[in-house]
Parts: structure tokens; C-alpha cells; sequence
């Protein structure tokens, strides 16, 4: 970490100032200025093409904004390369899997321990570590439920199932802030539940933005709820507040779905 | 275990390779099977790079020929020790391999096969041009034996297999090591799956240095043997069509098995020479086992050969060696 030079008041894990970002003459985030408090589950919702996953791209670096800055605990790492954020503790997933699938699931979680454990690059490697990230792999699939499946490759796994291991290995570099990218889609309600419970007590301190599209997930669990319309901010507040929106009410949630 | 049958099937196969000049083989055989574990390597370190890490280099042989030249110039004017010489071409090639692999480390696929093709170029431009010190285009001549640290000359062909055993012996245990350790999964990973090992916070540039200063550093294990099977080197050895040759090899032998950089060294040597003493058009054949095997057995004959073994129990693990090994202990 650089020197604790402490831009935002506290409280604030992420802060993003001013982000804009244009591709050719379509402008895919517009000026969004936006407080995560530390600790807190904040859905972000918005129609399709709001800017979501951009936004998304730019907190992680997968994505240079044209203007603006994003500050992650106190730091500015507005210019930090996606690995190098990682390390820090802001992660992500992605809105379709991304494991490795000739990988076992305990190898694919094993994968993010030892980045996390600084083991991965390894070569003559203490027999200790690697053990100790093959453990944390069972563990998390233990919590889960997955436990017996953790053997097979993930290829032969379920789709759920697949997802289930996704969100394991970005569980497993112990995030300060976890970005979920459409995390519970093509899960049951059930396997969302188990999920989401997992994130919320695998570290309570740790920071959670969940990008989903089914409504029921965002209104019931988050704390706060962000609106994203046309890549603009349309509003930020509590599941009742957005609820009694009405400039939310005719963007997004239209005249077909009552909550 | 697999790591046992793996560890089983090595023993083998150097027993086998340690009783062979027993058996009456002549000498000049036993030079051909020198040079073909000596290729073997080299196609074995290109391995790391085309199989492991999905980066088809068409550079290889710089690493090979300057390992080739470092080390013949230095048994020339230093000292012909083995465990001297040997090391000296190993140094030389890394260094030209971290070089190459840092211009290189931000890019992929063609892009990639066109500056290591170039780079290489270059390197074979210095040898070729440097008269003085290379011998330029008629090749450098006059090299000594090696010889071992009693002083011993390495000079029958019996003592230059052993040697070259020897050091295909450590190169694949280094190289196997290379790919069953945390980093050799990590290049899997980066081969596979870029993005998320990315947001896994690994550093993709960082991955492929160190794969390509392994890589180089076995090559130029190789290549510092090579020139004392003939006393002789040409600038050939860092040419680009050298290149082309090991990527041939290796897809002949099987990418990905690491062992299979042997089997394409032995069939395309043994074409080489036994086909070329019926026809000078030897290389047509060599195209067409190379048609026939992309065609017939795409994986190569390492990887059928691997497959037929599995069943008793003899395969050898490769990228997923970790699901078998949990398939097995549960």
C-alpha cells in the first residue's frame, strides 16, 4: 500500500470522481460520482447497455476512463493495472464463468491462493504453502457444499456449479471490495441464497457491489442500490428510496414491475 | 501415485538408455542418438513455451546457437571443461533469451512469432556477419574435446552419449519441475484463461519472462553440447529455418508432454540420415510424415503414445496431473 494519504473521509471504500468513458461517439459512462461505504452490499442495477459492466471495467482496470479517478481506500489507483489492484484487494468476477476447466475446482481455488499468498509464481516451492492453498480450496467448497465435486474438472461440472467455483476463487484472494458481475444468474434461488450467504460471511468487512438482473436478488439483500441509465447516475439510496423514485420508476423499472 | 509411475517410467527408460552401448551399438550410432537427446532438449525447452504457454516462437534456435557458439568459443580460448563450457553457453543463452523475452512478454500469438522470428534473425546476423570471432558463414572450426574435470577427453561417441544422457536427464527434470511447480500452473493458466488470471492479480509479462528465460536457459544447455559432436559449428544452429526444424520436431513428437520433444527429435534425425543416404529429396519425406501426422495423429505420436500407456497404468500426467492425482487418492 502507498502512504495512507487519507483523500476521502472515512468510510469510504471506493470513490469514483467524475469517471467518463466514450467509445468513438457512444458514450458508455457519463460523469458518475459514487461513495461505496466500506462494509456495505450496493446493488447496481440499470437497463441493458447502462454502463454496468463498463463501470465495472474501469473500477478493476480492465478499462482507462477518459476522465475522472477512482480512489480505493484512500489511494488513487486510477492508473494501477488490473493485477496490480488485485493485489490490493479489489476484485472481481466475470458476467460469464471464467475458470479454468481442464482444472480441478480445488486447483482452480488453489490458482487464487497462491497469487494471494505472493506463492504463485513459485518454482521451488515450500511443500507447506502449496498445500495450504490446496486446503483453502477444499475449505471453501466445504462451506458451500461442493466438497465431493472438488476432485472432478470443472469442466464437468454443472453450469451453477461452475459459477459456484467462480465466485470460490475470487473468494479465495480475500477481497477488500468484490465487484459480482451477474453473479446469480443461471442459479436457482436456492444456489443464490447459498452464495450470497457465503460472501457475506465469508468477511463481513469486506466491501460487495453486485450487479444482478433479477430485481428480487438486489431489493432483498442490498443495504444501498445504485441506478445506472444510459451510463449516467440516476439515482443512489436505499431499496425504498429507489422503489419511490419516480424518475427511477420510468427509466428502469417501468410501469410492469411493482415492488 | 502418478508421481511414482512417472518417477517408474524415467528409471526405465535411463536404465535402458545407460545399458544401450553395452549392446554393441557402434559408435557412430551412439553420435546419432547423442545428437538426437541433444535436439530433444532443445524441442523439450520450446515445449514450455508452444505447449505450456500457447507462445509459438520462431526463435528458438538463436538460444540454441548462441549457447552453440558461447560455448565452443569458450572450450576454444578459456577452457574445454565440461562443467565450464557447458555453463558458459547456458549463461550466454539465458541472457539473450531474457532480452528477447522481454521485448516480447506484451505480446501474443502472430505478433509474437514475428518479433521472436526477427530477433532471432538478428542474432543469427551477428554471428553471421562477425567474422572474426564466429567464423561467419564457413562456421567456426578448430574446437577442442570437452573434457571432464580430471582432465579426461570426452572423444568416443560412447563418452558423448553419456554426456548428452546426462544432461537430457536434468533437463527434463528441471523442465518437468518447471511445469508441476506453482508458476509452471500459472503459465497453464495464462495459456487457458489470460483475463482471469489477470484478475487473479498474476502479471502475464511476468509469467512469460520467466517461461522464456527457462526455456532459453535449457536451450542453451543443448546448444553448448552441440557443437562437440562434430567440432564443428555453422551459423545454421541460430538460422530461422533451425527454428522451423524444432517446431517440426515438436509437433512430430506431441506438444505439451515435454518427452515428446525426443520422439520428434529421433524421427526426424533417423529420416535425416537414413533416408538421405537413398535421396537427396529426404526433406519431402520429412514433409510428409509432418502432413501425415497433422493429419492422422494431430496430438503427435508423444501424446498417442502417452494415451496407450494410460491404461497400464504408465501415462504420464501432464497439464491436469493434478485432478489425476486427487482422481486416484480419493
Amino acid at each position: 500500500m502507498t502512504g495512507h494519504t487519507s483523500i476521502e473521509p472515512t468510510g469510504a471504500g471506493l470513490s469514483l470522481h467524475g469517471v467518463r468513458k466514450s467509445f468513438g461517439s457512444y458514450t458508455a459512462v457519463d460523469d458518475v460520482t459514487l461513495d461505496v461505504l466500506q462494509g456495505e452490499l450496493l446493488g447496481l442495477i440499470g437497463p441493458n447497455g447502462a454502463g454496468k459492466t463498463t463501470l465495472f471495467n474501469i473500477v478493476t482496470g480492465f478499462v482507462r476512463p477518459d476522465v475522472g479517478r477512482v480512489v480505493f481506500e484512500g489511494a488513487d489507483v486510477t492508473r494501477l493495472k488490473p493485477d496490480q489492484r488485485v493485489r490490493r484487494g479489489l476484485v472481481r468476477t466475470f458476467q460469464k464463468s471464467m475458470v479454468f476447466p481442464e482444472l480441478s475446482a480445488e486447483e482452480n481455488i488453489a490458482m487464487a491462493a497462491r497469487a494471494r499468498q505472493g506463492s504463485g509464481y513459485a518454482w521451488w516451492r515450500p511443500a507447506e504453502r502449496a498445500a495450504e492453498a490446496l486446503a483453502e480450496g477444499s475449505r471453501l467448497l466445504r462451506a458451500i457444499g461442493l466438497e465431493r465435486r472438488g476432485a472432478l474438472p470443472v469442466g464437468a461440472l454443472s453450469h451453477g456449479e461452475q459459477r459456484m467455483v467462480d465466485i470460490l476463487v475470487s473468494l479465495a484472494l480475500r477481497p477488500r471490495l468484490l465487484l459480482m458481475d451477474e453473479p446469480t444468474a443461471g442459479l436457482t434461488r436456492e444456489e443464490t441464497a447459498r452464495v450470497m450467504d457465503l460472501v457475506r460471511a465469508h468477511d463481513r468487512s469486506t466491501t460487495v457491489v453486485l450487479i444482478a438482473h433479477d430485481l428480487d436478488v438486489v431489493f432483498s439483500l442490498c443495504e444501498r442500490i445504485a441506478v445506472l441509465n444510459l451510463g449516467a447516475l440516476l439515482a443512489v439510496g436505499s431499496p425504498e428510496e429507489i422503489r419511490a423514485n419516480p424518475e427511477v420508476r420510468t427509466a428502469y423499472l417501468g410501469s410492469h414491475r411493482e415492488h | 501415485m502418478a508421481g511414482n509411475r512417472s518417477t517408474l517410467v524415467l528409471s526405465v527408460v535411463v536404465a535402458a538408455l545407460a545399458v544401450l552401448p553395452l549392446t554393441g551399438v557402434p559408435d557412430h550410432h551412439l553420435r546419432l542418438v547423442a545428437e538426437i537427446l541433444i535436439l530433444g532438449v532443445a524441442v523439450m525447452s520450446l515445449d514450455l513455451l508452444i505447449g505450456y504457454g500457447g507462445l509459438v516462437s520462431l526463435g528458438h534456435a538463436a538460444m540454441f546457437g548462441v549457447g552453440a557458439y558461447a560455448a565452443a568459443l569458450f572450450a576454444t580460448h578459456v577452457s574445454p571443461d565440461l562443467l565450464l563450457a557447458i555453463p558458459a553457453g547456458i549463461v550466454a543463452a539465458t541472457l539473450v533469451g531474457a532480452v528477447m523475452g522481454a521485448l516480447v512478454m506484451r505480446s501474443a500469438n502472430l505478433f509474437l512469432l514475428i518479433l521472436t522470428l526477427l530477433l532471432s534473425q538478428m542474432v543469427w546476423e551477428v554471428i553471421f556477419r562477425w567474422r572474426d570471432v564466429t567464423g561467419g558463414a564457413d562456421g567456426f572450426r578448430g574446437i577442442p574435446q570437452l573434457t571432464l574435470p580430471g582432465g579426461m577427453a570426452i572423444d568416443s561417441g560412447v563418452d558423448l552419449y553419456y554426456v548428452a544422457g546426462v544432461l537430457a536427464v536434468g533437463a527434463y527434470l528441471v523442465a518437468a519441475s518447471f511445469v508441476n511447480a506453482p508458476i509452471g500452473k500459472a503459465l497453464v493458466g495464462t495459456r487457458e484463461q489470460p483475463i482471469r488470471m489477470t484478475a487473479l492479480g498474476y502479471s502475464i509479462p511476468r509469467i512469460r519472462l520467466s517461461v522464456f528465460m527457462v526455456s532459453s536457459a535449457i536451450a542453451g544447455a543443448a546448444g553448448a553440447l552441440y557443437p562437440f559432436v562434430n567440432l564443428y559449428v555453422g551459423p545454421q544452429v541460430a538460422h530461422w529455418t533451425m527454428s522451423a526444424t524444432l517446431v517440426i520436431m515438436l509437433v512430430l513428437g506431441g506438444v505439451c508432454t515435454l518427452f515428446g520433444g525426443f520422439i520428434g527429435a529421433a524421427i526426424y534425425l533417423v529420416f535425416q540420415t537414413h533416408v538421405s543416404s537413398y535421396t537427396d529429396r529426404w526433406q519431402l519425406v520429412v514433409g510428409l510424415a509432418f502432413v501425415a501426422t497433422v493429419l492422422f495423429v494431430p496430438r503427435g505420436l508423444g501424446r498417442e503414445l502417452h494415451q496407450l500407456l494410460r491404461p497400464l497404468g504408465l501415462g504420464e500426467p501432464r497439464v491436469t496431473a493434478e485432478t489425476d492425482k486427487k482422481g486416484t487418492v480419493r
